[in-house]
């Protein structure tokens, strides 16, 4: 469990640089935020804003420049309007940044418990020289207590196979033994040549796109290639704790290994073994580049949801309003254009608007296209 | 995903893959059926021989490689006597030479290690 825990906080770690750490802490722990770590933090939101500050104030003093009194006036008041907003933005913001930077010692101290943890096993019982000693919470205790509980959840399925024990074959607590420093790990670039490796990519822009925030959105297109950090982080988070739990089926008979991407945690990679008894028996089937499937369902529902959104504001703004599509379902009929209703059946009541839409009339019939395609389909 | 992966390992994975085709479900106890499945079998067994032991042994997926050698050094003698007996059993002809072909590259491979 120690060691699900140190690889969530491998993960979390590695999603902050190193640079934005020490600009949080640093401003953190002083009462203000350093201007260079506000800077790096906000990114093109806050800049943007202080450069509109920044032109405001000397183009609202020059026409209060012509009398004294009343440039005095506007150059005291805006700065002071400025600072009031801005007060609160700094206050959220440290907030913020107290919640991450604690969030941070947290995560590593985790890592420091688990390294000396797995330093204290090593001390304890060093593994033979073969053997990676990869788990530092995968003690022989532990491994000898799963394969009891795996003995007896798969106790039924291997009545008829007891007889292949004897002639030199490995048993299965040897096997399970052997193998279990193997079934779940985390592996550097396993994202190079994955199938899936471009839509990994985009998995946070759709993030970004469902949140909705525009101003977000100005930011994705530098962003869009890391994965490291996000909301859907925490889901794949579960889903990891599930997996390195213990939950991974391991037998003799066939096992299941996973890799994860050390960046990018939605990357996976599943090599089944085959089943004995099925032409699959001992072989190594990799389902390699294989994305983590449930999560591209939901984010292919948000994308879909998303674009549009983005498509409404747009053309409210507007703008592009030509992508907006004319409802086809019942379009009503344009002057001039012969309107024509399909027979096929009583209950289509579909009007066709232009005569080019009416689909072929066969048997007297006059389909409209979509009960033409029903009708197609239906005879097939 | 746990449970995709233990679908596709007991469901996908099984005994008689040719009745999980679509169509073919009602072929299941018939000799036809069974007729129709040997040879669906046999040509899966080529191809497990080929492309998820032979090609795994010699050129290892990088993320898997230590997972893979550990899994064929305990596996060696099971694949080696019960699994070739198992399926070298029916093959007559052509087929058995190539069978024998595969069993051949995979011991000098399982040697190896």
């Amino acid at each position: 469990m120690s060691r699900v825990f140190c690889l969530q906080a491998k993960i979390y770690l590695k999603s902050i640089d190193e640079s934005e750490v020490a600009a949080l802490t640093s401003a953190v722990s002083t009462s203000m935020p350093s201007p260079s770590a506000r800077d790096k933090d906000t990114g093109a939101t806050n800049t943007s804003n202080d450069d509109a500050g920044g032109i405001k104030s000397p183009t609202m003093a020059k026409p209060g420049g012509l009398s004294v009194g009343g440039g005095v006036g506007i150059g005291i008041k805006s700065p002071a309007m400025k600072n009031a907003a801005e007060e609160n933005i700094v206050r959220r913001r440290r907030t913020q940044q107290e919640s991450i930077a604690s969030e941070i010692s947290f995560a590593r101290l985790i890592l420091d418990v688990g390294e000396s943890v797995s330093a204290a096993a090593k001390a304890l019982n060093p593994r033979p020289a073969g053997d990676p000693a990869r788990a530092p919470g995968s003690t022989p205790g532990s491994t000898t207590t799963r394969s009891k509980a795996k003995g007896k959840g798969k106790g039924k399925g291997k009545g008829g196979k007891g007889g292949a024990d004897d002639d030199g074959v490995v048993s299965e607590a040897e096997y399970q033994a052997a193998m279990t420093p193997f079934t779940y790990d985390s592996h550097e670039n396993l994202s190079d040549g994955h199938a899936y490796a471009k839509e990994a990519a985009a998995v946070r822009l759709f993030f970004y796109f469902r949140t909705g925030n525009l101003t977000d959105v100005t930011c994705v297109f530098f962003h869009s290639q890391d994965l490291r950090n996000g909301p859907h982080i925490s889901r794949v988070a579960k889903e990891i704790a599930g997996l390195a739990g213990g939950a991974l089926p391991l037998n003799r008979s066939s096992s299941v290994f996973v890799r994860i991407d050390d960046a990018k945690s939605v990357v996976w990679s599943i090599m089944i073994t085959g089943p004995e008894d099925t032409p699959y028996d001992g072989g190594c089937f990799i389902f390699g580049e294989s994305i983590c499937f449930i999560l591209v369902w939901e984010i292919g529902l948000t994308l879909c949801f998303s674009l549009h959104q983005l498509q409404m504001r747009f053309s409210q703004a507007g703008t592009l309003r030509t992508l907006r599509r004319s409802s086809s379902r019942r379009p009503a009929a344009a002057d001039g254009a012969p309107t024509l209703t399909c027979t096929r059946t009583a209950r289509c009541a579909y009007r066709c608007w232009a005569r080019g839409r009416v689909g072929k009339a066969r048997r007297g019939i006059r389909r409209c296209r979509r009960c033409c395609r029903l009708s197609y389909r239906s005879n097939l | 995903m746990l449970q995709v992966i233990v679908s596709v390992q007991s469901l996908i994975l099984c005994p008689q893959p040719y009745f999980n085709e679509p169509g073919y479900e009602r072929l299941i106890g018939t000799p036809n059926g069974k007729n129709q499945s040997d040879q669906y079998d046999a040509s899966i067994i080529d191809n497990t021989l080929r492309w998820a032991m032979i090609e795994q042994l010699r050129k290892p997926h990088p993320a898997f490689k230590d997972a893979i050698k550990a899994h064929f050094k305990l596996r060696k003698s099971h694949l080696l006597t019960v699994v070739k007996k198992r399926w070298t059993e029916g093959a007559t002809g052509e087929r058995k030479a190539r069978v024998d072909g595969l069993f051949k590259e995979l011991t000098t491979e399982l040697n190896k290690l």
